[in-house]
């Protein structure tokens, strides 16, 4: 969340839980076998597990998971696991209470970490996403690293995008993917490389004797860029074929008219006329815009 | 009374749940109370730098009333045991 907040969305702008189950359904007669619900935050809406149960119902879907800060699953997480949730990402860039209160502007630490505890027993995959921000959390990566060895979680930090309403633009990034893991390895220096699909955005690794795993994200350096294959629809649906560029066209009056053959042709045509990779993106678009990963959903 | 349990705390306890029975569970009437029982039951919780309750999903403060159907969690310390 940027110091400034955020300008939220108009409501009726959003698309509602019954368009997204009829988008979710479309997509996946398309052919998408995994679908990540992120926000935002998806738990704002009450109704979300709604969709959650809708996407257990599509047979062809291999793969469902969410990605969420952790305030408001605590109730849901039983359903989660009833509904097959693969994994559960949680977007964590302080593993200690008074770093997390300076970062977030908020004081749910204790819920925060009382969903982690729940979640990670529950059996469900667990990673927690945590973005290295110069200046601000660089001390949190070895207790961050204390929590993998003591938990099945996989703890991926991600290279800070330069786009965090709009107060953080640059073009070099000093905590970049080498520094990270180079950082990494002064305190763990034998870690081994985990095998990853293809189409991973995230490097893993295992050191040995720990519960979990840690990864790295390069999401500034962009090398996994060749192999992505995701494709983002935002809560107003907006479609989004790379983080680093601008939205290439919108899903919600199509859906709305229930124009099925309309829905199809705005994906086809995002899809096939993608930019190759983030920095293509990053000039089309012209400048790094001031929009925030909080607005778009990591 | 059921008591969920995380992390350290499991392996202290031996167990993901800890079944109170009805009869000590009317001698504990607050979290403090709580607290003092169990680390009297099981010491090696003491050694623990905090011992966090959470009672229906919200940290509870030493002096908090527990009623029969609260859902209690302990939660450990963030970083070691």
């Amino acid at each position: 969340m940027p110091e400034k907040g955020i300008v939220f969305a108009k409501k009726d702008t959003l698309l509602s839980i019954g368009e997204l189950k009829s988008l979710t359904t479309m997509l996946a007669k398309k052919g998408i076998d995994k679908i990540r619900l992120t926000g935002g935050e998806p738990f704002v809406r009450n109704d979300i597990m709604e969709l959650v149960e809708h996407l257990s119902e599509i047979p062809t879907l291999k793969e469902i998971s969410i990605t969420t800060n952790a305030t408001r699953i605590g109730p849901h997480i039983e359903d989660l696991k009833r509904f097959g949730i693969h994994s559960v990402n949680i977007s964590l860039d302080a593993i200690r209470p008074e770093a997390f209160r300076r970062i977030t502007r908020r004081n749910q630490f204790n819920v925060v970490y009382e969903n982690l505890m729940r979640l990670i027993d529950s059996g469900i995959q667990v990673r927690v996403n945590c973005i290295v921000l110069e200046g601000q959390n660089e001390s949190e990566i070895y207790p961050m690293l204390d929590l993998q060895r003591q938990f099945p979680v996989a703890v991926r930090f991600l290279e800070e995008m330069p786009f965090n309403g709009g107060s953080r633009d640059f073009n070099t990034l000093n905590w970049n993917h080498h520094k990270i893991l180079n950082y990494i390895a002064n305190q763990y220096p034998d870690f081994e490389k985990l095998p990853a699909p293809i189409t991973s955005t995230s490097v893993n690794y295992k050191i040995p004797g720990h519960a979990g795993t840690f990864g790295i994200i390069p999401s500034f350096s962009r090398t996994f860029c060749g192999s992505c294959n995701r494709l983002r629809i935002t809560a107003t649906g907006e479609v989004i074929t790379c983080l680093y560029g601008k939205p290439v066209a919108n899903l919600r009056t199509a859906l709305r008219y229930n124009n099925t053959q309309e829905v199809d042709n705005i994906l086809t045509r995002a899809v096939g006329s993608r930019a190759k990779d983030g920095f293509e993106a990053q000039e089309r678009t012209g400048s790094i815009f001031g929009s925030s990963m909080t607005s778009i959903g990591g | 009374m059921k008591i969920l349990l995380f992390g350290v705390v499991q392996d202290i306890i031996g167990d993901r749940i800890l079944n109170i029975d009805s009869g000590m569970e009317t001698e504990l009437k607050t979290v403090l109370e709580l607290k003092q029982f169990l680390i009297k039951k099981y010491p090696p919780l003491n050694t623990l730098s905090s011992l966090a309750v959470a009672i229906n999903m919200e940290y509870a403060s030493d002096e908090r009333t527990i009623q029969p159907m609260d859902e209690i969690a302990l939660i450990p310390p963030v970083s070691g045991g």
